[in-house]
């Protein structure tokens, strides 16, 4: 009925169900990871959330490389809302620009490069973690009131990290996820 | 521990109201909490939360979860004030570290923001069925094809949550060390990848399922179930819009 044979043009905008489906359950595995993720940031420094931001740059990566847009924008509304609603995180207003915009982009970006070597991963992850912790910054400042400097330090050490750490996973992960047929 | 507040569907108080008021009074308390500065009324709609639930009749160990996580974000968010708040006046010093007198007014203010916008989103989805929240996005003229995948989400994650947990007491049989903070980030990839890759089976399998059904093969769709707004839902909706305009306008 829906599912339809998609050229490699239209990889990237795919509305058919399985893309679908699997944009809000690849959602859902976002969320639970980050639960995790953040269990730990926690402990280890509060202020960075340099493990969630880094399971972030990884699951928005997979879910647009996998499945495209807009499942891209569904997965990452899926987990904004679920982290608002279950008090992961009281960002998570600021998380549904940072995850849906962020998405839009890495897609944008990714369209044009072949994606086939690690450096096309990392720059399509820079310009997204750029993107993404500027929403993130603005919700430290304008929900837990931080200073606009501390703010700032903490999105520029996310996107350092994200940027060098992301990437590595992402294109084994995709490329894993591409070879088993299961997208 | 389930992560998502819990519907009582057997609460008719709660099925008497609209989605639509729900969500509008959600989006009042946020609004509120936002524009407000002086701690003593963010206080009073944090509370506005709380009593509405025992009015409608609802569990306050509905939000119990979520107490530990805001306490940790309450801890984080003292020790930032402390150390890098620069408003108003030094009141203690010692080495390098200023302590403002601000640093802790700024802190209590991000503290019960932040505990009313989780608090307030928690009582939206326990007051919410999922094809409730489907039949709300559609009153938003969001086709039914994608408002769908909202009640989806909903009714699929407690599942995930428990092949969560299934993957790591597998993990923990076959060997694998999950007790320390350390042994939590060496684990991750472990337990992470095999639950994104039996999501990604099971999404193939229910899109499946959801196409033999129909899904997708008419642009509309027929529910047991129609939303309509009562007496109570438009006074209580008219109230709520007023009370966000005269914050605005003020």
């Amino acid at each position: 009925m829906e599912t339809e044979m998609i050229g490699e043009t239209e990889k990237y905008w795919r509305t058919d169900t399985k893309a679908l489906v699997g944009g809000v359950f690849l959602g859902i595995v976002f969320t639970i990871i980050c639960v995790l993720a953040d269990v730990i940031d926690a402990v280890l420094d509060p202020s960075l959330a340099l493990l969630g931001g880094t399971v972030w740059a990884i699951f928005t990566a997979i879910i647009v490389m996998t499945y495209g847009q807009p499942a891209g924008i569904i997965g990452g509304a899926m987990q904004a809302l679920i982290s608002m609603a279950t008090g992961m995180s009281p960002l998570g207003f600021f998380f549904i620009f940072a995850n849906c915009i962020g998405s839009v982009v890495y897609i944008s970006i990714a369209r044009n490069l072949s994606m086939k070597s690690l450096r096309d991963y990392v720059i399509v992850q820079f310009i997204t973690s750029l993107v993404g912790f500027f929403f993130v910054g603005m919700g430290t400042m304008i929900v837990y009131s931080l200073p606009f400097n501390v703010a700032l330090a903490c999105a520029v050490i996310g996107v350092v990290v994200t940027t060098i750490v992301a990437p590595l996973i992402t294109k084994n992960v995709v490329t894993s996820i591409k070879r088993s047929g299961l997208a | 521990m389930s992560l998502m507040p819990e519907y009582d569907k057997n609460n008719t108080l709660v099925e008497f109201i609209d989605p639509r008021t729900k969500a509008l009074w959600m989006i009042t308390v946020i609004f509120l909490s936002f524009f407000s500065d002086n701690i003593l009324e963010m206080i009073v709609i944090f509370l506005l939360i709380p009593i509405s639930s025992v009015l409608l009749k609802q569990k306050l160990s509905n939000y119990k979860n979520v107490v530990p996580i805001l306490a940790i974000i309450a801890s984080q968010l003292i020790v930032l004030q402390i150390l890098f708040c620069r408003q108003g006046e030094i009141s203690y010093s010692w080495w390098i570290i200023n302590i403002y007198d601000q640093a802790l007014p700024l802190a209590a203010v991000g503290i019960v923001r932040a505990s009313t916008i989780v608090l307030a989103c928690m009582q939206f989805l326990s007051l919410t069925s999922p094809i409730d929240m489907q039949l709300l996005l559609m009153k938003f003229k969001i086709p039914y094809k994608y408002a769908t995948l909202a009640a989806l989400g909903l009714r699929f994650m407690p599942v995930i949550e428990d092949e969560f947990g299934v993957i790591l007491e597998s993990q923990r049989a076959r060997g694998i060390k999950i007790e320390s903070v350390w042994d939590k980030i060496r684990s991750l990839p472990s337990v992470s990848l095999p639950l994104l890759y039996r999501s990604m089976r099971w999404s193939r399998d229910t899109a499946l399922s959801m196409e033999l059904r129909g899904f997708g093969k008419y642009p509309n769709h027929t529910f047991m179930k129609s939303l309509n707004l009562n007496l109570w839902d438009i006074l209580s909706s008219v109230i709520m819009t007023f009370s966000i305009l005269i914050v605005i306008i003020l």
